[in-house]
């Protein structure tokens, strides 16, 4: 929004009836405003771009302000002075000079204009969304934001509790939370990063806003052709994390990323109708090579080891092989404006995302993550059938915008929006087979190898007899593998998502001991949710560590009475899920001084399961939005302003699909003697045969299988939805030109969450929120973040740009979010972390998002050439952050790495990462409206190869956390003394991944 | 699966504008080991009405949908119930006698309620006979260090009837009551059974017995052992045979209510310490809330 007084240059007073303009190659057609009895003037709804805004008045001289630069979600203050035509002067020109502080708002964020994004390296190749520069990618800019497994992190949440918004609607995906559809940036005009503060209009969300607007056809014909690629051959060296007592070796390397794409816009019908189209290929690919190695014996048959005391290894020759792992990504966007007459405006875009990965020999790249997929722990232990999926997630959104003004002067408008999202998603065996179906690998069950002693000659010929044991160590395991897996591709699933949408939002403006925008909405949306999921082979089997024994690690299925099950191939449910919202709110400016911004947003969202039944209802999201804005330069230079928001969470529908809907599954345990799974087929004879099925597995009246998870749900009667309070309190000041600094604090802390808990070791569960209502007895879910944040913008001017933040941060709690970091498990609402009481003890403290420092900066310089030779554009950005805190983790059951041995986060920190980036650009104008843009990044100059990752399984043995002491007071969990040279993890506490290598993108971008 | 949204929509909007509650739970019963107390109702001075109370152990289970939907009916449920002394005294004659091959070990029976009523129970009225016909086993070892005592012929019947499970969100089916027929031999003694989940031992002065192992097991989400009697798997397995000394005898325990508290049976149930087998129970008749 703009806003702004008029004033008569020579006495001071405001000028009433003076007509303000403004036009700008954003705006199809020019919006007017006509100032009031106090002066004033306000123009709602202007996209982001740069403007040219003119006053005119009677007996006045014209005024003009040009190169205003405006931004999405931002109130700027733009007042000037007229000067009476007896003065006899000329007409009064200013060029630049935007006010840079948003003055109508508490909220926290960034604005990232195109301007920033073509002018710094953002969105690192190898990153999420990085192939095709998605505007999620360049969100890290944000000051404290941080990216994590699935997406960029805001103020301590996790990223699937983001609200992704294009064009004003969500893009999530529905079974998860995440970003389903990730445009490029060469689509998007600009994107609005609202990290914190929101108004009520924004809601469903416990994270950041991602408010990205797509660019629009306009009078004159622009368009762009652009091509980035990222070529494999100048990557940095990468380290290798090596995993001890293993011979299987792998390193990934980047083959290439690349994109090339095209977009246009025009008018169709000049002043009427405009059109924009986009389309943007990806493909990303990575070259995985394998090798495997033999541990060296000494003339003594005992291990060789280096100096350090580790073993030594030797490369088998003829074992290398190279594997990709590629994905293949469209893009395409198209939209039309109607301006229906000076009032009514309506837009319809639509625009998907098709990603395709894995299959016919090649692995997959995850749609969730951006990275490779290879297998449990990601290093191909495993055979191709085994490890390998085909992936999709697919998104395709259609949107419709009314933009209406409903009288005259401009101080009532309606903007409506309708849109429809179709999502899917899944991970499907390597050959495309069906789930359910029991033919090609969807048939197969997989295996997965525990015992320790295997040796990858078990699994895979190897050359030349080279693991053949020495011959005075005919014991030896030379070629030891561990966590290896045969046969099928284990777990399948695949969701189809439909949504519809629809919102609205009256505003009116008027003047009321101040002035007032008043806006009222409404919000809703339903979503259809078609899961399938199940194990090929209808099961896969676990080699037990322990005894010689194969249990079903996963079967769906329940027993009818004692030792009498059924098993069912696949699972398929339809589920629903239905929001209602409703919000208000007023921004009242009083002498363009204090803005109070005060609201109510109330949302409701039920769950349907199968049969259309009601199965969780989380009504009563009431959530009250309170700001104070002090200008105390009253010409939109500074602000002081603090903000205290109350967010509920859109809750994903994965749970809904799963648990809500009933996900039994059966345990048995088979004698090795009679079945033996590595043969395909024994696993649906042999194994099957009751001889196989030994009476183990069971409680009674069961002796050989063990039914759980069985029933649909239980949920709490009085069930709080998802919640989390904020508080911000900030300053910001314009100290230059187009230049301004900030300040702001902020605390966040969860109020509730919904999990699932068991009172019976896991047998029956229920949904509540843990430590409230009937799970009061259960520990309280806690997350605290509180963070210091200050950022320098400075907009394009002079020939410069910046953004700069250092963010000093506290995330402390039990409970990471929608994901649990430690070990990736995606369960919303589902996760282990409050299961059962055994799991408890040591987990409070240092979340994994802990980073206590946050340095970012972003930077571009513009230096135009002599005589028409174009300009150069060099630009930089430094990220370093603090590292994270790590754990010792112990297994319980079914709950690996769920058992906290030492309090959260005793474990060594990682190391500070640091990553310094460059991007030189050449640019040269061809003609008035054409021109060529060369550019080269290099992310990672320095190629630097901090740890990212510790392996931080202290022991995969069953064990109980130690309360008040250490790890080496750590006992069984049968009470029997733990053996550290047996049962300790060698590769604790050893890196797992590196930071990403150095990494080159040319791009080639021609403009017309 | 094809949908048609708007048709959803109409359905969701007419559910949803009147569900602010959450939808009641389906009947059910908690998995595991319950601690009875039996308290007699009828029997003379016979063997058989010399129960105070035992280990049950709890299943249920489910119908498919129909012959040709094998997806289960969860609303279809059967509660099954085996006493500890038949899964012990079959425990200890493994090997060594073969019980009678009509017979069952467990007590199993249709949930007749979909939901449970606005009392908050689930009810099972009518439930198979457990029973168990053994021939007299001699005492004999199981391993190094584990002898299983002599046990006599056994010929005894448990007819569990009018089973009413406590089943709401803030208790999902750990506590219930039941009438039993207990048949000994020619014997004949009814009971009320009042049983909660899990096992908790609540004598003042601990000493290692078979109760309190099973109780702190069946806390632990795993199997009880059944009276100490089964083979213990890490000694056998050992090879070297280094048998613990037998527990040194211990002052007479004392029942304590409060070791019933915070020990893992739900917060809200009022709880005593049984004194004839010092293990927590019901205090008062289901609903046993505080």
């Amino acid at each position: 929004m703009l806003r702004g007084r008029i004033e008569d240059a020579a006495s001071g007073a405001p000028v009433a009836d003076a007509v303000v303009t403004v036009t700008s190659p954003s705006l199809p057609a020019e919006e007017i405003a006509v100032t009031d009895t106090t002066g004033a003037y306000r123009i709602q709804d202007l996209p982001p771009g740069l403007y040219t805004l003119r006053v005119e008045c009677e007996a006045y001289q014209p005024y003009a302000h040009e190169a205003l630069d405006l931004h999405a979600d931002a109130t700027i203050q733009l007042d000037a002075a007229l000067l009476p035509e007896t003065l006899q002067a000329e007409e009064i020109v200013v060029i630049g000079k935007t006010p840079t502080v948003d003055v109508g708002s508490s909220a926290i964020g960034l604005n990232i204009t195109s301007e920033l994004t073509s002018s710094v390296p953002v969105a690192m190749p190898g990153s999420k969304g990085g192939a095709a520069r998605s505007f999620e990618a360049i969100a890290e800019m944000t000051p404290g934001a941080q990216s994590d497994a699935f997406g960029v992190a805001f103020q301590g949440s996790s990223s699937p509790e983001n609200r992704y918004l294009l064009d004003g609607l969500s893009v999530s995906n529905a079974t998860y939370g995440v970003l389903a559809t990730p445009l490029s940036i060469d689509f998007i005009k600009e994107v609005s990063v609202i990290s914190g503060g929101y108004l009520p209009e924004y809601g469903r969300s416990t994270g950041g806003i991602l408010n990205a607007i797509t660019k629009t056809g306009s009078n004159e014909f622009h368009g762009s052709t652009f091509f980035n690629i990222s070529p494999g051959g100048l990557e940095g060296p990468r380290k290798t994390a090596f995993r001890e007592g293993d011979s299987i070796v792998t390193s990934p390397k980047l083959n290439h990323i690349a994109d090339i794409g095209a977009d246009i816009g025009g008018p169709l019908v000049k002043d009427k109708l405009w059109f924009y189209l986009g389309l943007d290929f990806a493909r990303t690919r990575y070259d995985v090579r394998r090798s495997l190695r033999r541990q060296l014996f000494g003339s003594d048959g005992m291990p060789e080891t280096d100096s350090a005391g580790n073993p030594r290894w030797q490369n088998i020759p003829g074992t290398e092989r190279t594997w990709a792992a590629e994905q293949n990504m469209l893009q395409a966007i198209g939209k039309l404006t109607w301006a229906v007459n000076d009032a009514h405006r309506l837009t319809l875009t639509l625009n998907g995302v098709y990603p395709r990965s894995g299959g016919n020999g090649d692995f997959g790249i995850s749609p969730l993550t951006g990275q490779p997929l290879l297998g449990n722990e990601n290093r191909l232990n495993g055979t191709y059938d085994a490890i390998a999926h085909r992936y999709s997630g697919n998104s395709t959104n259609a949107i419709l915008k009314w933009a209406a003004e409903l009288n005259e002067d401009k101080s009532m408008f309606l903007d409506t929006w309708l849109g429809w999202h179709n999502g899917s998603g899944g991970r499907l065996p390597s050959d495309g087979s069906a789930i359910g179906s029991m033919s090609g690998l969807a048939g197969i069950s997989n295996v997965w190898w525990l015992r320790p002693g295997h040796s990858i000659t078990d699994f895979e010929r190897v050359p030349g007899g080279a693991c053949d044991a020495p011959t005075n160590n005919p014991e030896a395991n030379v070629c030891p593998v561990t966590n290896y897996h045969t046969g099928g591709p284990e777990f399948i699933d695949q969701q189809i998502m439909n949504r519809v949408q629809a919102r609205s939002i009256l505003t009116k403006l008027f003047e009321g001991l101040g002035h007032h925008i008043f806006k009222v909405g409404i919000d809703s949306e339903f979503q259809i949710h078609d899961g399938k999921r199940g194990y090929t082979g209808a099961r896969d089997y676990v080699e037990y560590p322990d005894f010689p024994i194969f249990v079903d690690g996963r079967v769906y299925g329940y027993l009818t009475g004692p030792d009498q099950p059924v098993v069912l191939d696949s699972i398929h449910s339809t589920t629903r899920s239905l929001s209602l919202g409703a919000f208000v709110q007023d921004s009242w400016n009083i002498q363009d001084r204090v803005t109070l911004n005060l609201g109510i947003r109330y949302d409701a969202q039920f769950l349907y399961g199968p049969d259309n039944a009601l199965a969780m209802s989380l009504p009563n999201q009431w959530s009250p939005r309170i700001g104070v804005v002090y200008d105390p330069t009253q010409s939109g230079r500074a602000k002081f302003y603090t903000n205290f928001a109350r967010y509920y969470e859109s809750v994903p529908l994965r749970m809904l699909d799963r648990y809500l809907s009933g996900e039994p599954l059966l345990m048995a345990a088979r004698d090795p003697s009679v079945c033996n799974p590595l043969i395909p087929s024994q696993q649906q004879n042999e194994c099957l045969s009751d001889a196989a099925v030994l009476p183990v597995a069971g409680y009674p009246p069961n002796a050989k299988y063990d039914a759980f998870s069985s029933s649909t749900s239980v949920i709490d009667p009085a069930l709080r939805p998802p919640s989390t309070d904020e508080f911000v309190l900030g300053v910001d000041y314009e100290i230059m030109e187009d230049g301004r600094l900030g300040l702001a604090y902020t605390k966040r802390w969860l109020n509730d969450t919904i999990e699932d808990m068991s009172r019976d070791g896991g047998s029956t569960f229920f949904f509540g929120n843990p430590g409230r209502g009937i799970a009061r007895d259960f520990p309280t879910a806690q997350r605290r973040y509180d963070a210091f944040h200050l950022q320098f913008s400075k907009r394009m001017s002079h020939g410069w740009i910046t953004q700069a933040s250092y963010t000093l941060s506290w995330l402390r709690g039990n409970y990471s979010g929608l994901f649990r970091p430690e070990d990736n498990q995606f369960d919303p609402h589902q996760s282990a972390d409050f299961d059962i009481k055994d799991l408890y003890t040591n987990r409070m403290g240092p979340l994994p998002g802990d980073r206590r420092h946050f340095i970012k900066l972003f930077g571009a310089k513009q230096i135009d050439l002599p005589s028409d030779f174009g300009y150069l554009m060099p630009g930089l950005a430094v990220r370093a952050y603090s590292g994270e805190p790590t754990n010792f983790l112990g297994a319980y059951g079914p709950y690996v790495d769920n058992v906290y041995i030492e309090p959260r986060g005793s474990g060594e920190r990682l190391p500070w990462t640091c990553s310094i980036d460059l991007r030189l650009a050449y640019g040269i104008k061809l003609d008035k409206d054409r021109s060529i843009a060369l550019t080269v990044d290099i992310f990672n100059l320095f190629n630097f190869q901090s740890i990212a990752a510790r392996d931080e399984r202290y022991t995969a043995s069953n064990v109980r956390a130690v309360q008040g002491g250490s790890a080496a007071d750590l006992t069984n969990a049968d009470g029997t003394p733990f053996d550290p040279m047996m049962q300790r993890n060698p590769n604790f506490g050893k890196a797992t991944a590196y930071q990403a290598p150095r990494i080159f993108r040319f791009g080639l971008k021609g403009t017309f | 699966m094809r949908t048609h949204p708007g048709k959803s929509v109409v359905i969701a909007l007419g559910l949803g504008l009147v569900a602010c509650e959450q939808p009641e739970p389906r009947c059910n019963v908690a998995h595991g080991s319950f601690w009875a107390k039996y308290t007699l109702i009828e029997g003379d001075d016979g063997a058989c009405s010399m129960l105070t109370g035992e280990q049950l152990d709890i299943q249920s289970y489910y119908a498919p949908r129909s012959k040709t939907d094998k997806r289960p009916d969860f609303e279809k449920v059967s509660i099954a119930i085996q006493p500890m002394t038949i899964t012990a005294a079959l425990g200890n004659a493994a090997g060594m006698a073969e019980p009678n091959a009509d017979d069952k070990a467990y007590s199993m029976g249709l949930i007749t309620t979909a939901r449970p009523g606005s009392d908050g129970f689930c009810r099972a009225d009518k439930l198979s006979a457990a029973r168990l016909r053994l021939p007299a086993v001699d005492e004999h070892p199981i391993d190094m260090c584990t002898t299983a005592p002599a046990a006599p012929e056994y010929d005894i019947k448990y007819e569990f009837s009018r089973v009413r499970v406590y089943y709401t969100p803030s208790a999902i089916g750990t506590q219930f009551e039941a009438d039993l027929t207990y048949t000994q031999d020619d014997c004949v003694a009814k009971y009320r059974v009042s049983a909660v989940f899990p096992m908790v031992p609540c004598a003042a002065t601990p000493a290692v017995d078979a109760g309190m192992a099973g109780a702190a097991a069946a806390d632990a989400g795993v199997a009880p052992p059944d009276a100490g009697d089964m083979p213990d798997a890490s000694a056998a397995a050992d090879g070297g045979v280094v048998c613990p000394p037998p527990p040194p005898p211990g002052p007479d325990p004392s029942p304590d209510d409060a070791l019933c508290e915070n020990a893992g049976i739900n917060p809200d149930f009022a709880l005593s310490c049984d004194p004839a087998t010092m293990m927590c129970v019901l205090a008062k008749a289901a609903p046993s809330l505080k």
